[in-house]
């Protein structure tokens, strides 16, 4: 089986500088694990073996285009790579390295064969297609995968799906093989027919070789149109990919439109403050006018109270005392009615303590009425400048961005863009030509097989009249035994996976859903379908799709290393092994289902790179896959600046690790073994 | 059902001995293709005269 052993980074995206992981060998504690928070790194990890080996990302790695480590390239180096080790069972290790340079689209492929020692690097010119043989870039989707990514895997039956399948199964090699078979018959077919004298033999060979040639070289245009395809496809994506590593002035332009949008609103909202500044000044005017000379009366009334020149409380009493006793304080009498006592009575109404209290009272009201006034149009009033304030700065920031994407928008290279657009619609053009083409030509094909399935039923028919003792009628014979068994196992490999596939899934279908499903798999498209008890199609929610999936790959990966619980496949093909790297594919799982896919998937694979995220590997996860660890990564995070989350912590045999730091000298990640 | 037991009807029937010696064949020929798929340049000529040659020489 094919393992990884070793995996070098330099410079890779969030990297600085170089990182190093050595891999669990399979069977010595199988798991690799590698924890790290979000955005420490675990998707670029398992994106650099995705892209060593198939010069391709998944779907979900942001800006695949940046791979260069931001504070390398300002530092002057001038590109990343990843080294990659891998080895087999032939006894050969194969050394990958992929690079990418600065302004570079595409990348450089470096390879090694190392066999018994020696050191073989394999041209430049077929390295990629070497490559593709140790490890088929399809096998990527059973064996590298993105578990987050996983809801968008169909188990639909369509022909990718089904041929995926097939590479991962080693069919191909039956395949290539039944060829053989047959070129090796059609050849001492010619022979016999030379050499017998039978004169329809002889026309109807003639008409099966003319048959051949015309069916050869449609064929041959189905695979010269299959490459063509693919060309147009990938120079399509190419473009596709160029043109997302330029800047198109449509999506600045909509940001430097939104900004001068908003840059009106703002202005109007400041004149809306100002007049409603101007009209608080208005009303408050009066109030701020007077309020000193209120103050000024306020003092001033205390200053009476404390000096006693207003009437004590006192006054209306002494005035009662004096009428009692007819005598004033300063010995004068003060008879009823006399002149004296009615002067008294005045003193008593007009400068009476509660009258005059009454009158302070209605003053001092009005004062805390005027300071209250004075208040809230301090509030009103500051508020109103604040919010002005805030209304200019965001005037100032979004007229800085109507600067910037005018700026780029005048640096867009609007040639390169257009002729870029042009190269795509016309690659997307050719494409579609070559597909409608290729679909006239499958229809004639089709038709010379008949006629060549006729031919040779009519040919053998005759050939089997011909005397049974000659040379070329055994290897004849023998041949065609040999390809009726090779066609034979074929089928039955085929049917068994396909039974394993859906006993494997029922199989997870019973030991962890509530419900009676089962899964069967179609034979001609390989197509998933789980049903209920009553044989309805059973509607699963999203969590157990997801348990279905996972259960699928961790079978379909279980089946090529003959690690199936339930029943097995008697492999007539090798199938191709590899090693599962899967990133965070817990997340995407209802909780109760992790540890039971953790549990299933490692019991079927041979080696697991599995990167999860602390909380997922401190619930279950780690209780339940311990026995089978070989190696323990801490993908560290590092942060320029002051902390913005609390401190993330991992706890590995009894050792408190932190995961993310502040305060660094730069945005990076780094790899801790533990 | 019916179509299943058909086509078991219809597949060859081999001695033990004959299955055994078919699948030792296959195993060798497909030995030779995989490997010739494996090298950089796989030469389907040289792979053609290699498993006649395995036939000449094994096949049963």
């Amino acid at each position: 089986m094919m393992q990884i052993t070793k995996l070098e980074l330099e410079n890779f995206r969030n990297f600085y500088g170089l990182h190093q992981i050595e891999f669990a060998a399979p069977k010595s504690g199988s798991i690799t694990v590698l924890i790290g928070e979000n955005g420490a790194g675990k998707t670029t990890l398992m994106n650099a073996i995705h892209w060593v080996l198939t010069d391709k990302f998944t779907a979900r790695l942001d800006n695949s285009a940046a791979l260069i480590n931001k504070d390398a390239l300002s530092e002057g180096k001038n590109s990343c790579s990843v080294k990659l080790e891998l080895s087999d069972d032939s006894g050969s290790t194969y050394r990958i390295r992929r690079s990418r340079a600065r302004d570079s689209l595409t990348s450089e492929l470096v390879l090694h064969r190392i066999k018994e020692g020696n050191s073989e690097l394999i041209p430049s010119g077929i390295a990629k297609d070497y490559l593709s043989k140790i490890f088929p870039e399809t096998l990527a989707r059973w064996f590298i995968f993105d578990g987050e990514a996983l809801g968008m895997m169909g188990l639909d039956g369509s022909t990718q799906f089904k041929q995926d399948l097939q590479q991962a199964f080693g069919f191909k090699t039956l395949s290539v093989l039944l060829d053989d078979l047959k070129n090796l018959l059609r050849k001492y077919e010619k022979e016999e027919s030379s050499e017998s004298r039978n004169a329809e033999l002889q026309e109807l060979q003639l008409l099966i070789e003319q048959n051949e040639i015309l069916r050869d070289k449609y064929s041959e245009r189905m695979d010269e149109l299959a490459v063509l395809i693919k060309n147009e496809e990938v120079a399509s994506e190419e473009y596709r990919l160029q043109l997302q590593g330029l800047e198109r002035s449509s999506g600045l332009e909509i940001k430097r439109n939104t900004a001068v949008q908003r840059q009106k609103e703002l202005k109007t909202k400041i004149q809306a403050k100002e007049q409603a500044r101007l009209r608080l000044l208005e009303t408050a005017g009066p109030a701020l006018v007077v309020t000193d000379i209120a103050e000024t009366l306020d003092d001033l009334f205390v200053g009476k109270e404390q000096n006693q020149s207003l009437p004590a409380p006192y006054g209306d009493r002494l005035i009662e005392d004096i009428r009692r006793e007819q005598l004033c304080v300063c010995g004068r009498p003060v008879h009823p009615d006399s002149e004296e006592e009615r002067q008294i009575l005045r003193l008593l109404d007009t400068a009476g303590t509660s009258v005059l209290n009454h009158r302070i009272s209605v003053v001092r009201s009005a004062l805390t009425s005027i300071r209250n006034h004075k208040r809230t149009f301090k509030v009103a009033f500051d508020q109103l400048n604040s919010d002005i304030n805030d209304l200019q700065i965001e005037i100032t920031e979004q007229k800085q961005v109507e600067v910037d994407m005018t700026e780029r928008i005048n640096n867009i290279d609007v040639d390169k863009v257009r002729q870029l657009e042009q190269k795509r619609s016309a690659a997307e053009a050719r494409a579609k030509g070559l597909i409608h083409e290729r679909g006239m030509i499958s229809a004639t094909l089709s038709e010379a097989k008949v006629a060549l399935e006729r031919l040779g039923e009519q040919r053998r028919a005759i050939s089997n009249k011909l005397t049974r003792d000659s040379e070329i009628r055994k290897k004849i014979s023998k041949l065609e035994k040999l390809m009726v068994f090779v066609q034979g196992e074929f089928e039955r490999q085929e049917q068994e996976v396909l039974k394993v596939i859906a006993e494997e899934l029922s199989e997870v279908l019973h030991r962890y859903f509530t419900k009676h499903f089962k899964a069967t798999v179609d034979p001609k498209t390989y197509r998933v379908d789980i049903f209920d008890i009553d044989h309805r199609p059973a509607s699963l929610s999203t969590g157990e799709w997801m348990m279905v999936k996972f259960a699928f790959i961790a079978t379909i990966v279980g089946m090529a290393a003959k690690n199936t619980k339930i029943s097995s496949v008697n492999w007539i093909s090798e199938p191709v092994v590899a090693p599962l790297v899967l990133d965070a594919p817990f997340s995407v799982l209802d909780p109760e289902y992790r540890a039971n896919t953790a549990i299933n998937l490692s019991s079927h694979v041979e080696q697991l790179i599995l990167m999860t995220n602390s909380d997922a590997w401190n619930g279950d996860l780690r209780s339940r896959l311990i026995d089978k660890i070989g190696k323990r990564y801490l993908i560290l995070s590092y942060a320029k600046g002051p902390a913005l989350s609390t401190e993330k912590t991992i706890s590995i045999d009894g050792e408190v690790h932190r995961l993310n730091f502040y305060e660094s000298d730069r945005d990076e990640s780094k790899i801790l073994e533990v | 059902m019916e179509a299943d037991k058909q086509k078991r009807d219809e597949l060859p029937h081999y001695s033990q001995t004959e299955r055994k010696e078919l699948e030792r064949v296959t195993r060798l020929c497909l030995g030779i293709v995989k490997e010739d798929l494996s090298r950089s340049a796989p030469d389907k000529k040289a792979r053609q005269e290699a498993i006649d040659r395995l036939l000449h020489d094994q096949a049963p």
